[in-house]
């Protein structure tokens, strides 16, 4: 069966990271019908990468990785177009970013982006989808204008070196495929009319997932109508291992 | 068998996790899966599996065209998906291809099922994605009639999903993290939700 | 750090020059060689492997024996496998 083309032929999806969840992702959207892609990242292929970012290959060790996808990307979807930004996503282009795209896909792995990308949803209005896999777990949850931000439901990144352990790089390959394909397939279901969003929790030792409403929280410092003013996307520091 | 400097780099992330380790690498490294069915949902699983270091086999017929993704361009449909995996495998992980010394297999339905195990059956019902597995334990029969359900569906998002969450249920089974029989359904918003078994006449509603 | 006698070893991995994660990759895959009780020399170097390896270790169910610094920036660690 052909994917559902005109459904999706309007959206301009941004992914940000071109990783494990990134790949995943940008494959469920272009298997979707979406026609349009950015995907941005500085990396480069590392070998460490291969077991989970399936556009990259071996003979790719080494490449830029938004160049690998979105060369993969473009041979298996000949009607889709691939932007490449080989840069990082901060304080500095996020707004601009955001602004060209419909859509933003959150499949990075630091804390502190994390928090820069749900900033600049509220402040845009153009709907992101977090995503996050760690072990053999991941979470995925929306940020949409009227629903809750990732501020809501945390005050803010962990201080660096907070929980960071080698131990904690670990990731099953089927894990972080899975959540960054749910990350598309939240992006691309309608919103509920009531603002609330799923918080989508894959637990993949059981082969199971939990998922709860989030509502937006009144007094939020980001996204609550009691804010004193928009966020202020700002570069926090931190990653203490290299995943 | 003992990794090699190169796989340790490649699976680093896995041998980090707890439930794997390097033994629990070597396990998957063993282990292979024959994709018995056709689809977009099991084209990713087989990816996944492939990266994973499972060997993975096909063979018999050509590329169909909504298995394009990760391993298979646009210019490989309509080829001999033997040929066109065992290219694309070659380049995306040489560990992939080989004897393993113990087979399973992956099919998106309407797919046969043979062997000890694992099994892995990938469909829909409607737009509503399904997952049965089973072990070498599990019964055969009530893996049968539990996926006998399902048929082929969408080739979207979900189907990206529902793969990779078929490779992860065929990964536990390689590594006995899984119980032996089971199943769950994907709902069109992305929700898996458990799914009741249709047990054989000599199970009933009790066994496992 | 205070000096110690070191531990009685049945293995040694020479880690200098490795970076996180894959210092704890190596130290993991040496461990797992060894029978349950046996002691794992590893040899280390920066802040951050001296730091987050015995970390992983303790998180993994093995016993950090001892730590002494061996030369600048240069750490001996003694595991026992849990």
């Amino acid at each position: 069966m052909a994917p559902a083309a005109n459904a999706q032929s309007e959206v301009n999806a941004l992914v940000v990271g071109a990783g494990g969840l990134g790949c995943a992702a940008s494959l469920a959207l272009a298997r979707a019908g979406v026609r349009r892609l950015t995907l941005a990242d500085p990396d480069s292929v590392d070998a460490t990468n291969l077991h989970r970012q399936l556009w990259h290959r071996g003979s790719d060790v080494g490449r830029l990785k938004v160049e690998s996808a979105a060369d993969r990307l473009e041979r298996a979807f000949p009607g889709l177009a691939v932007a490449r930004v080989p840069s990082a996503v901060s304080a500095g282009n996020a707004e601009s970013l955001f602004r060209r795209h419909t859509l933003v896909l959150d499949a990075t792995d630091g804390d502190a982006v994390k928090f820069l990308l749900s900033d600049a949803a509220v402040l845009t209005g153009v709907p992101l989808v977090y995503g996050g896999a760690l072990r053999l777990g991941g979470q995925v949850m929306r940020v949409a204008p009227g629903g809750p931000c990732l501020r809501c439901l945390f005050e803010g990144p962990p201080p660096p070196g907070a929980r960071a352990t080698c131990a904690e790089a670990g990731v099953l390959g089927p894990v972080v495929g899975a959540v960054g394909a749910l990350q598309a397939v939240v992006a691309l279901s309608p919103r509920r009319s009531d603002g609330i969003e799923r918080w989508y929790r894959l637990e993949g030792a059981a082969l199971a997932m939990r998922v709860v409403d989030v509502h937006r929280a009144e007094d939020c410092q980001a996204c609550g109508p009691g804010r004193k003013s928009a966020p202020i996307l700002v570069d926090a520091i931190g990653a203490a291992c290299a995943r | 068998m003992t990794l090699s400097e190169d796989q340790v780099v490649r699976y680093s992330r896995h041998i980090l996790l707890s439930a794997l380790g390097g033994k629990g690498q070597e396990r998957l490294l063993a282990t292979g899966v024959t994709l018995t069915g056709q689809g977009a949902a099991q084209a990713v699983a087989a990816a996944y599996l492939a990266a994973s270091g499972l060997k993975v086999s096909a063979k018999g017929r050509p590329v169909a065209p909504e298995e394009t993704g990760f391993l298979l361009a646009a210019d490989d449909v309509g080829r001999p998906l033997e040929a066109m995996m065992r290219a694309a495998l070659l380049d995306a992980n040489p560990d992939a291809l080989g004897q393993p010394s113990e087979v399973g297999a992956l099919g998106e339905l309407p797919a046969g099922f043979s062997g000890t195990g694992p099994w892995v059956a990938l469909g829909w019902s409607g737009n509503r994605g399904g997952l049965v597995y089973r072990g070498r334990d599990g019964c055969a029969a009530c893996f049968e009639r539990t996926a006998g359900a399902l048929s082929n569906g969408p080739a979207g998002a979900s189907a990206v999903l529902l793969g990779a969450l078929g490779a992860l249920a065929f990964e536990r089974l390689a590594l006995g993290l899984s119980q032996p029989l089971g199943g769950l359904w994907l709902s069109e918003t992305g929700e898996v939700e458990p799914m009741d078994l249709d047990r054989c006449a000599s199970h009933g509603q009790t066994g496992r | 750090m205070r000096p110690v006698a070191p531990p009685p070893t049945d293995a040694t991995i020479d880690l200098r020059g490795q970076v996180c994660p894959m210092t704890y990759v190596r130290t993991k895959l040496a461990l797992e060689r060894l029978e349950p009780g046996h002691v794992l020399e590893v040899v280390l170097s920066g802040e951050e492997p001296a730091k987050n390896v015995p970390r992983s270790a303790r998180e993994e169910g093995h016993e950090v024996m001892a730590m002494a610094e061996a030369a600048e920036g240069v750490v001996r660690l003694w595991l026992r496998k849990g």
